[in-house]
């Protein structure tokens, strides 16, 4: 019996650049998991426009993070004005972020059994934007509280003025990802993939598309 | 109407250009390449044309994939600077090389989807 076709699937970015760092990102077992079944024919993911505009940005944040924890303690905010306006810094992350992006470029256009993309050209209607202003006015978004966290080194912080170690963060899924998630409905897939969380709470009334969000 | 100097220059517009065709192009032009072509092993013909383009064999042998989706595959690889004929055999390995293939760009652990959070939020 012949294999049935496999399901159209739309990863999110976080999914992509996940099994792109391998064990490198906290969460790559979940991404590990559903690129098995890609491989294994059940999936064939469809990767628009958006999500590697997004995966390019990551890789610069990423890398530019990376630099910054790399450098050596105690420095002050001149000395690092004077680093990051230095053409060193700016030339190490745009090599490294566009090599590891043509890396993966490199990976997925090369696999046409297991990839498609969006195709060129592609018009998107302004009933989009409405329908995803409709749908963020019918969400409420939570509170969090986080501690303040040096990005250097992870160690928690306290103002020095206010005395305060932590902060009340507004957290709900925002208008990127509603784009991701019509984009997705509009490419024809089945199912919308990510590992991030706040896609759960999208009142989608019509279910034009499943969201699967995975998590351990 | 066509008067009667118009149809002349016609006439005569219409013998130059066929004298100059003819001695241009004549009729037994093609017929070298004609008769090559009969001794062309069908074989040969084939191979000459699937390696051709390597991404070009895929159209052909995988009828999923669509002549747009093959045009952005080139599209996408000449705009980050990629030889548009990836390397020999990466098709089906790809999909398993994709995994942690810029793994080198950290030496601690991440957590890409907080970040992507943050890039959304901001």
């Amino acid at each position: 019996m012949a294999n049935p076709e496999p399901i159209i699937i739309y990863p999110d970015t976080n999914i992509l650049v996940s099994y792109s760092l391998g064990e490198k990102d906290k969460n790559f077992e979940l991404a590990e998991r559903l690129f098995q079944d890609v491989e294994n024919g059940k999936y064939r993911m469809i990767i628009s426009n958006f999500a590697l505009m997004e995966t390019l940005h990551a890789l610069r944040a990423i890398i530019t993070r990376i630099k910054y924890q790399e450098l050596e303690d105690r420095l002050s905010q001149r000395d690092l004005i004077e680093i990051a306006n230095s053409e060193e810094f700016t030339n190490v992350v745009n090599e490294e972020s566009m090599k590891a992006f043509k890396t993966i470029i490199d990976k997925i256009t090369s696999d046409s059994q297991h990839f498609s993309f969006e195709p060129n050209g592609m018009a998107y209607s302004g009933e989009m934007f409405s329908r995803g202003l409709q749908l963020l006015l019918a969400t409420k978004g939570s509170f969090r509280v986080y501690r303040f966290r040096c990005q250097k080194c992870d160690s928690f912080l306290r103002c020095s003025n206010c005395n305060v170690n932590s902060e009340i963060v507004y957290k709900e899924a925002n208008a990127p990802d509603l784009i991701h998630l019509f984009i997705s409905e509009l490419l024809q897939c089945k199912t919308f993939f990510t590992m991030d969380k706040y896609f759960a709470s999208i009142p989608l009334k019509d279910q034009r598309i499943k969201v699967e969000v995975l998590a351990k | 109407m066509i008067s009667e100097p118009q149809r002349l220059f016609s006439s005569l517009w219409s013998s130059i250009r066929e004298s100059v065709t003819s001695a241009l192009f004549p009729s037994n032009l093609l017929h070298p390449i004609e008769t090559i072509s009969l001794y062309i092993p069908a074989k040969l013909e084939e191979n000459v044309a699937l390696k051709a383009d390597v991404l070009l064999k895929q159209t052909i042998l995988r009828p999923i994939m669509e002549p747009k989706d093959h045009y952005q595959r080139l599209y996408l690889r000449s705009l980050v600077g990629l030889p548009t004929i990836p390397k020999a055999g990466a098709d089906l390995a790809s999909v398993r090389d994709l995994k942690g293939c810029i793994s080198w760009v950290s030496k601690s652990k991440i957590d890409v989807t907080e970040l992507i959070r943050e890039i959304r939020d901001s």
